[in-house]
């Protein structure tokens, strides 16, 4: 039995918007993802705002998060500071969104199948998570602390859970880029966590339709 | 010639290989996980790096926190400036050496060494005014930063005109383009439409090129057209505002910090690019 979402991650890998040879076979190299992954320029420039978008997204959220704990710009309320600073980190956000897509688009089977990408995937997950919690009960009468330089600790946990979530965001998102854990490497606990079996019958079953 | 370290300071290059070959710097070259986790280190660094130099510039260029004043954001952003510095320039130093067959010959590396000392000495002059009350810069000032603009500018020009990393010089230009978006509210949809303009070009353009010189080519050009239209659409406005506006000194505070986002944009493209090239 194979996956569904692999099975649907190898289609796109392979066979979205590729040609076919007169028996029906896959050419190879000639998906859009594999055009994406071979357009060099587009890929390195994809790949290049991705990482520098960092400075902008994380740096940014470093110093609302600063604030929040009462590390930084102690002067100012909370609310001023978010008000100032979380318009550039959505839009840094928004840019890594964009950019991290179509680079998980150029490769997905594999991505989809990496233990380390899955982590990310998690922390990305518990971030996305923190910020509702902080929205919508951490921050609950804002107006009695919004100035203050020291902030209540359920908000501090918070800002500083975001801090350390979006450092561990970066640093597997460093890692994904090797190919230690990948489903060609992985054995035990790592490879049954990646569902390499999967990995391995979807990509099997896609090479098999290549014209090789 | 080419135009890299190893070109340029030969002597220099040849101590930075024989340091290189130092036993500890052998072993995490052979090391991936240490390596990787020194690349880790200069990522985060580059992040409150990142943040420090961007809310300290754009509160001096009036897009965040008016009611802080600019001491206060110097204050508060300087620990992450300082360790943003040290950080990414101690873990950059260890990874050169580390590699140094390959960043030396490097034209990426070139460019972002030309830019890492531009985008230094412009965000002390930033920081350095910013804890002044007086906005006016001093001469000695405006020297440091026009010197440190001229080897940005440098390095930007190097970086459009070289084959396989033309492309990273069009994020430089069109975030130019996006901020100035982001700072004057009424003109946001020209500049957006302009920054845009440069992506689906220069970028959706590149994907239907063929890997080849000759699609290099094209990259190549087309971002030497883009950066230096950019260029000049600055020089432009500086020598129209030179001209008119009374509160010139504050106004080339405003365009040292704007030049320091970008310098910095400069060496974090530009050191990207040193592992595609």
């Amino acid at each position: 039995m194979t996956s569904p979402i692999s099975d649907f991650l190898a289609y796109v890998q392979y066979r979205l918007g590729a040609e076919f040879d007169p028996s029906g076979l896959v050419v190879p190299d000639t998906s859009w993802s594999a055009r994406l992954q071979g357009s060099e320029t587009l890929w390195m420039v994809l790949e290049g705002t991705h990482v520098v978008t960092i400075m902008l997204f994380a740096g940014t959220i470093l110093f609302v998060d600063l604030r929040v704990l009462g590390l930084a710009l102690r002067d100012t309320p909370v609310s001023r500071v978010s008000q100032a600073v979380l318009p550039y980190t959505v839009a840094g956000f928004a840019l890594m969104a964009v950019t991290g897509a179509a680079l998980f688009f150029a490769n997905p089977l594999e991505y989809f199948h990496s233990f380390v990408f899955r982590l990310k995937a998690v922390f990305l997950l518990l971030a996305a998570l923190n910020i509702f919690y902080f929205h919508w009960r951490a921050s609950a009468r804002q107006h009695d602390w919004d100035a203050a330089a020291r902030t209540p600790l359920r908000v501090r946990a918070s800002a500083g859970a975001s801090l350390a979530l979006w450092l561990l965001v970066i640093a597997t998102g460093r890692y994904a880029a090797y190919d230690w854990f990948s489903c060609d490497q992985a054995t035990g606990f790592i490879a049954q966590v990646s569902q390499c079996d999967d990995y391995t019958r979807s990509l099997t079953r896609a090479e098999a339709e290549l014209a090789l | 010639m080419s135009a890299s370290i190893k070109d340029w300071l030969p002597s220099l290059a040849q101590a930075v290989e024989t340091l290189a070959q130092h036993p500890a710097i052998v072993s995490l070259n052979q090391s991936l996980w240490l390596f990787s986790f020194i690349e880790t280190l200069h990522l985060l660094s580059m992040a409150a790096l990142g943040g420090a130099v961007l809310v300290l510039n754009l509160r001096l260029l009036g897009a965040v926190l008016p009611a802080s004043s600019p001491q206060q954001v110097e204050r508060a952003t300087r620990p992450f400036l300082i360790g943003g510095i040290v950080g990414t320039v101690a873990t950059g130093l260890i990874m050169t050496l580390a590699t140094t067959v390959s960043s030396l010959p490097s034209t990426a590396f070139a460019v972002k060494m030309l830019a890492l000392l531009s985008a230094i000495v412009l965000s002390l002059v930033v920081s350095g005014q910013s804890r002044r009350q007086d906005q006016r810069l001093a001469v000695t000032a405006r020297l440091a930063a026009l010197v440190a603009a001229a080897f940005w500018l440098a390095g930007l020009f190097l970086f459009a005109t070289t084959r396989n990393l033309g492309a990273g010089s069009l994020l430089v230009a069109s975030t130019g383009f996006l901020l100035v978006g982001a700072l004057l509210p009424h003109r946001q949809r020209l500049y957006l439409a302009i920054a845009g303009a440069i992506l689906l070009i220069g970028l959706g353009g590149s994907f239907f090129l063929p890997a080849t010189a000759e699609g290099d080519a094209l990259v190549v050009r087309f971002s030497l057209v883009t950066v230096t239209a950019a260029a000049a659409w600055a020089l432009f406005n500086v020598w129209r505002q030179a001209k008119t506006a009374a509160t010139w000194p504050v106004s080339l505070l405003q365009l040292v910090a704007f030049a320091s986002i970008l310098s910095w944009l400069t060496v974090a493209a530009a050191g990207r690019w040193i592992g595609f090239s």
